[in-house]
């Protein structure tokens, strides 16, 4: 074996080992095997896997394998992006990184260690979902579990899809100012982006010849919807828990037909990752504090450090002026203690200023239907990044130990995480909030709720996995659900936008709250016990 | 052995760490001394090949580090002041990790080096739970790990007890037989018994460059002790230059530098390194009045 390749293999296999010891990991386990649970729906609830015209299909291996298989195409770009993101971010940050600098590891070497790192950890999450779904089989399979036609489906659907999220993940890492946060939101309007562009793989099909986004098309849902089309020749099925009619006989689903030319199609769509891993090789700074250091002069040109730029001197002001007011320095400890938090978070993230400032002039100027259908969901998205880092800032920051040396403040910390990110989230939504609750009293409450919903699973999520990367995935994954269902599913209006909750769907939501802070408290309890 | 022509190092912001920077070293131990803020961190960030010079040439044995950087990497152990490990890997496994890294194939010798380090019996423990001196000595076992020709360490005893130090000392010593150790700190008694050369560096210049012995004369006659009260010395402690200070039953016991004696009564005494350092540093600072 070629030193190079050797050098490359001990990057990889370090990046698994540390990976895979981290607790998130048996976070992500739990949720494959949730995950998988509610993928099968049992039959004799009205669900379907899969609904062709309607018609249920059997589950059979191929219908299982195949409409599983499509749906890790749709939910693995998105989730598993969160999953190995900022691998070489991590190194950095720990310091790891200028070791490795001043050992002969290449660029290149380095940086496809970390692709096959990364690829490793996706493999093994899809195949931990396989595993899961082959339990399902069992369970309410309607056909003999045929193990090799998982393993073939899975193996030509995901393999480019997992390669294509790797490469996503170490291009974002490379290019300067994308490789935290900032990279960690904007990466969700790029799966945004390309859900349609997969599905330009469909235009040709089932007739003639697939179309250009087949190269674009990674992810592998393009290819799988066209598949099925071809398969059942039908344009109207859907994927994923749907009700059926029941007074249709199920159907068989034929399988995907995997001739070599339809391989040959999948394996074009290897072209993006390969371009990625290349656009990325040249903009990665192998650790040069010239430029990786935070305030680097690349990384002073990315857009959230542009943002930023521009919000610093607008926030100066209104934080001047209520450290004038000594508002931080009255009232009780506890009062005083969380107005410092979230002058805190207003110090970090000068954004925050900014939003709350826009979100307010938008509640006095937009028409109504405007500020709800516009506004409410840019202020919700917004809120994802602004809220992620609260539980978790000083763990990161490494300042854990000086800053919970304060009195009482360990042993209170999830309810003043808790209390700053809902004073964080209200901020940025009580202009819209007043103005609603005075005009349209149920949307009003129902973003208050929503509010208080992102807040309180923030903590929860930063606090169970230590890291704010399970938040920014799931909060904007259900925003992106709800934006999408708009008025037609009221119980996915959390935050009043569609206007269309009820007030039982209220009550839901301030439940699904307090159980959110109820759980995030009780954990943090456990975690102190088990730290003493 | 290794030669630094005229070296600049300006940071994009327009910051200069380093500033025409010369030397040229034979093997042995080079001491780099300076206050923070001096450039030793940039100076060796740029030997190490972790960044480039804005402008001129580093030579290490002839060859060119900064158009060939593989080629020192190959025979560099580096240990940077603020280095890190995986929180969740055994010393071994991160030991293993960066040995693979150097191409170094030797289990014996990772397991060589933790026992070197006195880690032996932690090597199995993550490395999360270790105290600051075990991580200290685990980062000089990954800089020993390939035998390097130039060996770089930053700060290296920061965190180490004092059994630890000396022990520290006496390795790096050894290791600068027929090599280059490049040795930086700010506590002049870890260069002072270990240094073949002494650089002294302040913002971003070369102070001075030469044998222990050869700093000790530059600063001759410039090294006073005299007895103070307390509350002389508290008075006075702005305008002097104390090097040392040893309370007494008679006084304040103290070390002073200067041209001239600084105190009436001031005796003159023999320089130490010490002494050496704080002269060469005010000396510059007095040169180029508008030093911060």
């Amino acid at each position: 074996m070629s030193p190079g390749v050797e050098r490359a293999l001990a990057v990889a296999v370090t990046d698994v080992r540390a990976r895979l010891r981290r607790p998130a990991s048996a976070w992500l386990l739990a949720a494959l095997a949730l995950a998988a649970y509610f993928t099968v729906p049992p039959p004799s609830a009205g669900r379907g896997l899969f609904v062709i015209d309607g018609a249920r299909v059997r589950y059979t291996s191929e219908a299982l394998a195949c409409a599983t298989g499509a749906l890790l195409s749709l939910l693995l770009p998105l989730f598993g992006f969160y999953v190995v993101s900022r691998a070489v971010g991590h190194d950095a940050r720990t310091g790891v990184g200028p070791l490795v600098a001043a050992t002969p590891v290449r660029r290149a070497e380095f940086l496809l260690g970390k692709l096959l790192g990364s690829t490793i950890i996706l493999g093994a999450v899809s195949a931990g979902f396989l595993a899961c779904i082959l339990g399902m089989h069992l369970v309410r399979g309607e056909g003999p579990l045929l193990p090799h036609v998982y393993a073939v489906y899975y193996l030509v659907l995901g393999l480019p899809c997992i390669l294509g999220v790797a490469a996503f993940a170490l291009l974002f890492e490379s290019v300067p100012g994308l490789g935290g946060r900032a990279g960690d939101f904007f990466y969700f309007f790029v799966w945004l982006f390309a859900m349609p562009l997969a599905m330009e793989v469909w235009k040709g099909m089932p007739t003639g010849e697939p179309g250009w986004g087949r190269f674009l098309d990674s992810s592998g849902l393009g290819f799988a919807i066209a598949q099925v089309a071809r398969a059942t020749g039908s344009t109207t099925f859907t994927i994923g828990a749907t009700p059926f009619d029941v007074t249709k006989a199920p159907v068989e689903f034929p399988g995907l037909s995997l001739t070599p030319a339809t391989i040959a199609w999948r394996a074009e769509s290897l072209l993006l990752p390969v371009l990625l891993v290349l656009a990325a090789m040249p903009l990665f700074h192998r650790f040069d504090p010239a430029r990786s250091r935070p305030g680097a002069a690349h990384a002073r040109w990315s857009p959230l450090a542009l943002a930023r730029a521009l919000a610093r001197p607008l926030s100066r002001v209104p934080l001047a002026v209520v450290d004038r007011t000594g508002f931080a320095s009255r009232g009780s400890p506890v009062l005083r203690t969380l107005a410092a938090e979230v002058l805190l978070t207003a110090r970090l993230n000068p954004l925050l200023v900014l939003t709350v400032a826009v979100s307010a002039v938008l509640a006095a100027v937009l028409p109504l239907p405007l500020l709800r259908a516009f506004a409410l969901p840019t202020l919700m998205a917004l809120l994802v990044p602004l809220l992620a880092d609260t539980p978790v800032r000083e763990t990161q920051a490494g300042v854990a130990g000086i800053v919970y040396a304060a009195p009482g403040l360990r042993r209170r910390l999830v309810p003043f995480k808790l209390a700053t990110a809902s004073c964080v989230a209200l901020l940025v939504t009580v202009g819209p909030a007043v103005r609603l609750l005075v005009e349209q009293p149920g949307a009003g409450v129902s973003l208050v709720l929503g509010s208080l919903l992102f807040a309180s699973a923030s903590v929860l999520l930063g606090i169970a996995t230590g890291s704010p990367k399970p938040f920014m995935a799931l909060a904007l994954g259900f925003w992106y659900v709800a934006l999408s269902a708009g008025e037609h599913v009221p119980a996915l209006d959390f935050a009043g936008w569609a206007a269309a909750a009820t007030p039982a769907v209220r009550v839901a939501y301030a439940i699904a709250v307090a159980l959110a802070a109820g759980t995030a408290v009780a954990m943090g309890r456990l975690q102190e016990r088990l730290r003493d | 052995m290794l030669r630094i022509d005229r070296v600049t190092k300006r940071w994009r912001g327009g910051k200069t760490a380093v500033e025409d920077f010369t030397l040229e070293v034979p093997s042995g131990v080079l001491g780099l001394l300076g206050p923070n803020g001096a450039g030793k961190t940039t100076l060796m960030q740029m030997v190490a090949t972790l960044t480039r010079p804005t402008s001129g040439r580093i030579l290490f044995q002839g060859r060119d580090v900064v158009r060939e950087p593989e080629a020192i990497r190959e025979r560099l152990g580096y240990l940077p002041q603020d280095f890190g490990v995986y929180d969740n890997l055994t010393a071994f496994e991160f030991l293993d990790y960066v040995a693979r890294l150097k191409g170094v194939r030797s289990r014996a010798r990772v397991l060589g080096l933790l026992e070197g380090v006195n880690l032996h019996a932690v090597a199995e423990r993550n490395v999360g739970t270790f105290s600051g001196g075990m991580r200290q000595r685990l980062g000089i076992a990954q800089a020993l790990l390939a035998d390097p020709e130039l060996l770089i360490v930053d700060e290296p005893t920061a965190g180490l007890d004092p059994e630890e130090r000396v022990r520290f000392r006496t390795l790096l010593s050894e290791l600068g037989l027929g090599r280059l150790v490049i040795l930086s700190t700010h506590i002049v008694s870890d260069v002072e018994s270990i240094a073949t050369h002494v650089a002294v560096m302040r913002e971003g210049r070369l102070v001075a460059f030469g044998t222990a012995e050869h700093l000790l004369a530059e600063a001759r006659g410039s090294a006073w002790e005299a007895t103070l009260g307390s509350e002389e010395l508290g008075a006075r402690r702005s305008t002097l230059v104390v090097s040392s200070a040893v309370r007494q039953g008679d006084g304040v016991h103290v070390r002073l530098v200067g041209p001239a004696p600084p105190v009436r009564g001031a005796r003159p005494v023999e320089p130490t390194l010490e002494d050496a350092y704080l002269f060469l540093i005010r000396r510059h600072t007095a040169a180029r009045p508008d030093a911060p």
